[in-house]
């Protein structure tokens, strides 16, 4: 499958043309990370993967709150995500 | 402002196949999905004869495809306000078929909010865009029949599926497979994922009762039957079969009950010219989505001939569904601690809303539901934890932009 280049908080990653944004966080480190915090600072993630649940959001090329499930990867897409600590 | 014969909610196979019927009729078509590509949840990254011919079928003239585009407001004179990912239109339809598919039933449990925790159509939805799962243990539970494509789907790509917990009783289980039987397809279907599953313990009657882990799931604790036990795993799996998706409809006036909305036999809805196709008309599978999608096609083209043969063909396949309805009815829940979550938008608790007396008081004063999901996880669970019925349907239906609702004043300069 054809690669190609994002930048997750910045920092280049090399993925499949064909992943979600959230497909492509969790392919970069080889598992679902947290990637919001909750109102009360819990650490939550992709739960439904279609576009119900809104968990997944993250900012993408500078707009917030975008769903990582159902947004395609695209070539030099900025995603970024508050880095909290949490694995 | 766009105008089409026919605007479809719903990409879906059964969105699909009423796109290309219409079509080959004549009719000027739009058919919208908020998902980046046509195919469903079902359909998600399969690409088989059947999905391939139904792909290609929306290469007409007549068909505008409106991906990435999400229903904010049902306006009167038969317009919708539809957001994509840069922009924001006004579409009129003559008539409108809904077939917005279905979602999982998620139900709180004791650290459901773990990364890691997913739905069970949620997590194979995840794989197929990108999330490694090679080497992954993975515990499945709840209920319903997507446990097992998802299970076999899980298995094949490398996953360590450490059990398979379903709440049903093996009596009923024994039931649906009995009735099962009486379709050849839908039975082979069935042994070929038993096949590719054998070795991974099955537990029915097992239902999970908490989620261990501090910013991950790390494992499980299963009741089955008097026993409880602790599982290792890094996923956890959730579900509880399907709920429609009945919002847009609830919008526009239609009639609906908890499960469908409510449709003549011919699929028109109690609105006209809104007709309803698919699992937003119960959950009926695949084979009656597709079947729906022709005869929709032939009711608005008013094809006699086809409507009679499709029409036999849909009572066929959702005598299927009633099955499936019968077997995996929502499960008996363990009582929840006063702290477990179950509006995670807004982090509202059990604990905050057990004495509430309704969901409409929850939601002014707890916040239940106000979120960003706006209820889609939790309204259908207070539902079955409660018992509260749903509110009145308001727009925007998803999180909008301002210019977007900038739209309805330029077309109604006094409404509010």
């Amino acid at each position: 499958m054809a690669t190609i280049t994002v930048f997750i908080n910045n920092h280049p990653y090399t993925c499949d043309a064909g992943n979600s944004v959230a497909g492509a966080i969790a392919q970069a480190h080889q598992q679902l990370v947290t990637t919001r915090q909750s109102v009360h600072g819990m650490p939550r993630t992709a739960v439904c993967g279609m576009g119900i649940c809104f968990e997944c959001r993250v900012t993408i090329n500078s707009n917030a709150h975008q769903l990582a499930c159902q947004t395609p990867v695209a070539t030099g897409m900025q995603i970024t995500y508050e880095e909290t600590g949490y694995a | 402002m766009h105008s089409y014969d026919v605007i479809i909610i719903g990409a879906g196979p059964a969105g699909m196949h009423a796109a290309q019927a219409l079509a080959s009729r004549g009719q000027q078509v739009a058919l919208i999905d908020d998902n980046p590509a046509a195919g469903g949840q079902i359909w998600r990254g399969v690409n088989n004869h059947a999905t391939q011919s139904a792909r290609a079928a929306l290469h007409s003239p007549l068909i505008t495809t409106y991906y990435q585009t999400r229903v904010i407001a049902t306006l009167a004179a038969q317009q919708l306000l539809v957001e994509t990912p840069n922009d924001a239109h006004l579409l009129h339809y003559r008539h409108l078929v809904i077939a917005s598919g279905a979602r999982e039933l998620l139900l709180p449990v004791a650290g459901w909010t773990l990364p890691g925790v997913t739905g069970i159509g949620g997590l194979q939805a995840l794989v197929k865009a990108g999330m490694p799962i090679t080497g992954k243990r993975v515990v499945i539970a709840g209920t319903g029949p997507l446990i097992w494509p998802v299970a076999a789907f899980l298995r094949t790509h490398g996953a360590h599926i450490v059990a398979i917990a379903e709440q049903q009783s093996l009596p009923r289980l024994v039931r649906f497979g009995l009735h099962l039987a009486r379709y050849p397809g839908k039975l082979w279907q069935a042994m070929s994922y038993a096949t590719q599953l054998i070795g991974v313990p099955f537990w029915h009657d097992s239902h999970v009762i908490a989620i261990s882990g501090t910013t991950h799931s790390t494992g499980v604790r299963i009741q089955r039957g008097e026993h409880q036990f602790q599982l290792a795993c890094d996923y956890v799996a959730l579900g509880h079969h399907l709920v429609p998706n009945l919002d847009i409809a609830q919008s526009l006036g239609c009639a609906t009950t908890p499960t469908a909305i409510t449709t003549t036999d011919l699929l028109a809805t109690t609105i006209p010219h809104v007709y309803a196709i698919g699992e937003a008309r119960g959950i009926g599978g695949l084979d009656c989505a597709i079947a729906e999608g022709h005869l929709v096609a032939a009711v608005i083209c008013q094809d006699a001939s086809a409507s009679a043969q499709w029409h036999q063909r849909v009572q066929t396949e959702r005598r299927i569904a009633t099955a499936i309805a019968a077997t995996f009815t929502p499960p008996h829940l363990p009582p929840l601690a006063a702290d477990t979550i179950v509006c995670r938008c807004e982090d509202v608790s059990h604990g905050q809303l057990q004495h509430a007396p309704d969901w409409r008081t929850a939601k002014l004063q707890q916040r239940c539901g106000m979120g960003p999901c706006q209820g889609r996880i939790c309204g259908a669970a207070t539902q079955h934890l409660y018992g509260w019925g749903p509110d009145a349907v308001r727009p925007p239906l998803r999180p909008a932009r301002v210019a977007t609702l900038a739209l309805l004043h330029a077309i109604s300069p006094t409404a509010e």
